[in-house]
């Protein structure tokens, strides 16, 4: 598909879904959910998918975010928009200083360390009461005003599936372009990267810094739409979930994190036949795709519309010809 | 104008002299070629001017100044090489492989990394298509849409040597760049080390094909144990006593 086509379709679908779950509180509560998961896993995805590099701190830049944001509105309440490059500012400078102390280890270390990082945050979430309010969250956030315009519930969920639009069409774009092909190519031969003049280290950080920076989103949509954040949202098991959906949506494109994270809120949360053993329904579907389609949903989607295509142009040939 | 310059340069393994104070000089606009059995320590030179190895002791030039630092910063200065095993992204396409070159040599800088990921998210960069399909033509490769890890050994080190010359380097060091290559690579290779020389750049090659290597060099050395035992235009080497006997002899 052609890169215009790509963002058209996509954007078609995005104002679909939009317009789908604008029909009831129910529906919106749960695309605030694929919202949230869509930029997590997104955030994942430019690391993990273009540099090979296997961050599990998600569940702490989303933290990031959302406390951030509470914090600013509960002691700084006019300056609530500030909290945007504050939040991201704090996630990248961590995240950069992760990848930088690993940055000559192997990535299972990077793995290690950031899983620690991502633990030791929502522990201390839990037990700085005076900053985070412990075990209770923090609650009575307000909606940013702006440039005079108070957003409503229905406009910041509007803004999250646009948000979550531009940055998969972002990352579709950076995938193609010369730091993206840097990327991959590090990947894969790093000893071909560097002889081509490729600074393969930081090339790796900048690619954590810009995910946790769009993992520090997902934080913010959570609290702006709740109104309030609370420490177990933030479990480590939230980055475990995550780190499902690119891979079952596929790695070869971005959309495939987001559609692996609607599937993912769709059967865990949306039916009640999965309602109870959803965790294990889910383990089981993302095994199922996996041995079915190796490349992911999207990726299965395309290789079997390849062989319909090579198929109806096998059927077109005269039999005499063949 | 010397390109090139190693001075005594020394390296040892557990105990073991791979480099014994070697010495040589490569100039602009010269094919330098290097011979020498299995073992004598080509490619570990290579290695060394490269950054993939350090040395213990020695100096190494390039155009008049001291090559240190990591691979990537060799690279920048005007350094280029394929290897003996073709190095590419397996997953990548050709094109993609190619277009490696241009990566390097426009995103030195952290400046210029963090202006072309914002480019490359607002897909404004147009990769130079062009510049990476001329490059590909001239090396005889085609169908450049297909998988690195799907084509042959002797396209490999097309594609190597195309992605080497996008880098526009001031020298190109080639370990073994013949091998496995069909007859129309083998020509068009030959063309382009010509076309390269021409336009100033410093060859350092690497072959067992003594016909090629004597036919494309303008001077050679031979390594033998560590030490390079005979240098000088391919006339004189090849008239000489030493190099008949251990490497057109041997051969």
């Amino acid at each position: 598909m052609s890169a215009a086509r790509e963002r058209a379709t996509t954007l078609a679908l995005s104002v679909g879904f939009l317009l789908y779950i604008e029909s009831s509180a129910y529906l919106q509560d749960l695309g605030t959910l694929v919202i949230v998961y869509a930029l997590l896993a997104l955030g994942m995805y430019l690391p993990l998918a273009l540099c090979g590099s296997l961050s599990l701190a998600y569940n702490a830049y989303a933290a990031i975010g959302a406390y951030v944001v509470a914090i600013f509105s509960r002691s700084a309440p006019d300056l609530l928009m500030l909290a945007v490059p504050v939040a991201i500012l704090i996630s990248m400078v961590t995240a950069a200083l992760l990848g930088f102390v690993t940055r000559r280890l192997s990535g299972f270390h990077l793995a290690v360390a950031t899983m620690m990082f991502g633990i030791a945050v929502h522990t201390w979430l839990l037990n700085t009461d005076a900053v985070t309010g412990g075990a209770t969250g923090i609650g009575d956030i307000q909606t940013p005003v702006v440039f005079g315009w108070t957003p409503d519930r229905s406009s910041l969920i509007g803004l999250g599936v646009m948000l979550v639009w531009l940055i998969a069409t972002a990352i579709a774009g950076l995938r193609g372009s010369l730091v993206g092909i840097a990327m991959r190519a590090q990947r894969e031969s790093e000893l071909a990267a560097a002889a081509s003049g490729v600074p393969t280290a930081a090339l790796r950080i900048l690619a954590l810094a810009a995910g946790s920076a769009i993992a520090t989103l997902a934080g913010m949509v959570l609290a702006l739409v709740n109104h309030f954040v609370l420490p177990d949202s933030f479990t480590i098991k939230l980055v475990f979930l995550v780190l499902f959906m690119p891979v079952l949506g596929g790695l070869a494109t971005p959309w495939g994190a987001v559609l692996g994270a609607l599937v993912v809120v769709a059967f865990t949360f949306g039916f009640d036949f999965f309602q109870g053993p959803g965790g294990l329904t889910f383990g089981l579907l993302t095994l199922g795709v996996l041995l079915v389609a190796p490349a992911g949903l999207l990726g299965g989607l395309a290789a079997l519309g390849l062989r319909l295509r090579r198929g109806f142009a096998a059927a077109r040939v005269p039999k005499g010809a063949r | 104008m010397t390109a090139l310059r190693c001075t005594d340069i020394r390296k040892a393994y557990g105990g073991v002299d791979v480099l014994q104070g070697v010495g040589f000089a490569v100039s602009a606009g010269e094919i330098f070629g290097l011979c020498g059995a299995n073992g004598a320590g080509k490619t570990t030179l290579m290695d060394i001017i490269g950054g993939q190895q350090t040395h213990d002791t020695g100096v190494i030039e390039l155009d008049g100044r001291t090559l240190v630092g990591d691979v990537a910063s060799r690279a920048h200065a005007g350094l280029a090489r394929t290897f003996q095993r073709p190095q590419v992204a397996a997953d990548l396409t050709l094109r993609e492989n190619i277009a490696l070159g241009l990566a390097g040599a426009r995103l030195g800088s952290v400046g210029q990394l963090v202006r072309g990921f914002v480019a490359g998210m607002l897909a404004r960069t147009t990769v130079a298509i062009e510049l990476v399909e001329t490059a590909a033509t001239d090396l005889s490769l085609d169908r450049l849409d297909r998988r690195a890890g799907d084509v042959t050994f002797g396209e490999l080190r097309l594609v190597e040597l195309a992605r080497a010359l996008l880098q526009r380097p001031r020298l190109i060091m080639l370990d073994e760049p013949f091998s496995g290559v069909g007859d129309n690579g083998i020509e068009a290779i030959v063309e382009a080390l010509r076309r390269l020389r021409a336009r100033g750049c410093a060859i350092l090659l690497i072959d067992h094909n003594v016909d090629l290597l004597t036919a494309l060099a303008d001077r050679m050395a031979l390594l033998a144990q560590g030490e390079i035992v005979v240098t000088g235009t391919v006339a004189a080497c090849l008239a000489d006593e030493v190099f008949r006997r251990i490497y057109v002899g041997a051969v």
